[in-house]
């Protein structure tokens, strides 16, 4: 339970970061830095949940 | 690319197809279940793959390459939200509703609300929802196909034929072995999909930015947000319902019954998301790079966002058409024979057989008969040529966000019965018709935001105050199981 807790909250900080990093930190930089977040942060989930449910 | 080329080119992709479809009838146990699940017996690849293809559509072809070229990265992100969203509901979700179909053999999602909801109104009601919000979802699939043979044959191949081809294509392979054959030409357009797209990105590369690189700048205000397109207003407005895809789209939810065990399960999901992931990069990616390719005049401006890809189609040499066209082709059908199959599924089983149970052979005439009749709807309304590919889903999915708290509430809380479920419909439905032909964002909030909002609020205070249905204990314990 205290996994799937941790899952749910880290889960949710990502969506927030999806969020608010392209429209806060990165707002107005031209170039390829919000392609790459956006990106990078899915591949970053994507290895987790495949880590959780291998568990 | 002349008339010739494209004809020959659907020509094989139809035959091949066929094939495919038939070869997987000999699985087929020819039971009402199994026609609409496969009585949950596909292997990874073929539960992957049906789900990649159902999910990913037209809308990523046509409609998110030209949503990126217009409108820049921010198309990315939205389509990302997505891809977290339902990786996320999955992890939860997606375990319960295959436990539940194993136990109870559910055959509709709408089923399995009737059941937790204690009422065959709530399954009915879930159903006239999915009716009238998925067509002009399926429809978008539709116009998407109608576009790309226009725009690669230069007008030659016109655009109602090429819708209705679109339609026979998706009733017949439905027909033939229902899930089953679904499943195998998914699999079949799955890989064609991923392949053009890969194939795509390459030659747009190869043909405008060799030697040189792309180059992000270029594209201005497109490569940040927020731009004149994406307030976060907007951005907010279209993720939610996509956030809350994989489980307000009855064509998707179903394919969580398909897989023959829970590894199997846990495999789609990831391989799934791999898929996503890469699909939607690069299919952003190409419309960015040939967004790049008209600052520097090696393309031409396109101000219809859903002609850019029918614009490259039309340039590119004749192989890199006929792959494009086929996989247009490929993408939609895959998701039109889905939804079609899902809702014709939920005519019978929550309309039909819940309120006259016991005629087996009426039961799938109806879901059959269903088919026919949704395939017409489609037709029509692709036809009218209401709006653009996106804004087409995008609705489709708001009108079905209302189901999000009543699906999410089953598996977590106990209170809750037909009337928090239904009001729960009503409220949400109202004020997303409401506030889309009003166009009012009351407090700066769009219309999205204000369905989740009130659809959740009301579904917490009636569900307060009503005791959930005789035997929920037990409901909730197999949902919830661990896999």
């Amino acid at each position: 339970m205290i996994e799937k807790k941790l899952f749910l909250l880290l889960s949710v900080i990502v969506v927030l970061l999806m969020y608010f990093i392209p429209y806060g930190l990165l707002n107005g930089i031209e170039g390829p830095l919000t392609f790459i977040f956006w990106t990078g942060i899915s591949v970053a989930y994507l290895i987790f949940v495949a880590i959780s449910m291998r568990r | 690319m002349d008339q010739i080329s494209v004809y020959v080119s659907i020509l094989i992709y139809l035959g091949v197809g066929s094939a495919i479809a038939f070869f997987s009838k000999k699985y087929l146990k020819k039971d009402f279940k199994d026609f609409y699940t496969a009585s949950g017996r596909f292997g990874t690849l073929l539960a992957t793959l049906s789900y990649a293809a159902t999910t990913y559509s037209a809308f990523m072809f046509i409609g998110l390459v030209g949503l990126a070229y217009t409108t820049g990265v921010g198309a990315l992100g939205f389509e990302l939200v997505y891809f977290v969203g339902t990786l996320l509901l999955l992890y939860f979700i997606a375990p319960r509703y295959w436990n539940l179909h194993k136990r109870y053999g559910y055959v509709s999602p709408a089923e399995i609300l009737s059941a937790r909801y204690g009422g065959r109104e709530v399954g009915a009601a879930v159903t006239v929802l999915a009716l009238i919000s998925l067509i002009p979802y399926a429809s978008s699939q539709v116009i998407g196909v109608a576009m790309a043979a226009e725009g690669a044959s230069g007008g030659a191949i016109p655009y109602v034929p090429a819708v209705i081809i679109a339609i026979i294509v998706a009733l017949i392979w439905s027909l033939i072995a229902g899930m089953w054959s679904v499943g195998w030409t998914d699999v079949f357009q799955g890989l064609i999909m991923l392949f053009t797209g890969f194939l795509m990105v390459l030659w747009v590369y190869s043909w405008g930015y060799e030697g040189r690189g792309f180059d992000f700048t270029s594209l201005g205000s497109l490569s940040y947000v927020p731009n004149p397109y994406w307030s976060f207003s907007t951005f907010l407005n279209m993720t939610i319902p996509w956030f809350f895809f994989a489980v307000t789209n009855p064509q998707v939810v179903q394919r969580l019954f398909s897989p023959k065990d829970s590894k199997t399960l846990k495999s789609m999901i990831i391989w799934f998301g791999a898929y996503g992931l890469l699909f939607t990069v690069l299919v952003t990616l190409l419309g960015l790079m040939l967004r790049g390719l008209t600052v520097n005049g090696l393309f031409p401006l396109v101000s219809y966002r859903d002609s850019v890809t029918p614009t490259l189609l039309g340039m590119a040499p004749l192989w890199i058409g006929v792959f494009g066209i086929v996989a247009v082709l490929a993408a939609s059908v895959s998701t039109i024979d889905g939804i079609l199959l899902t809702l014709s599924s939920m005519a019978a089983r929550d309309i039909y057989e819940s309120y006259r149970p016991g005629s087996t052979r009426l039961k799938l005439l109806v879901g059959r008969a269903t088919l026919g009749v949704l395939a017409l709807a489609c037709t029509a309304f692709a036809l009218a040529r209401p709006g653009f590919i996106v804004d087409l889903a995008v609705l489709s999915s708001s009108l079905l966000l209302p189901q999000a708290p009543i699906v999410l509430g089953m598996f977590v809380w106990k209170r809750g019965g037909r009337a928090s479920a239904i009001l729960t419909l009503i409220s949400g439905f109202s004020v997303a018709i409401a506030l889309y032909f009003t166009k009012m964002t009351p407090l700066g909030l769009p219309m999205n935001a204000w369905t989740i909002i009130v659809s959740t609020v009301v579904y917490t205070l009636t569900a307060s105050f009503e005791r959930g249905p005789e035997g929920i204990e037990v409901f909730l314990g197999v949902g919830g199981e661990e896999v």
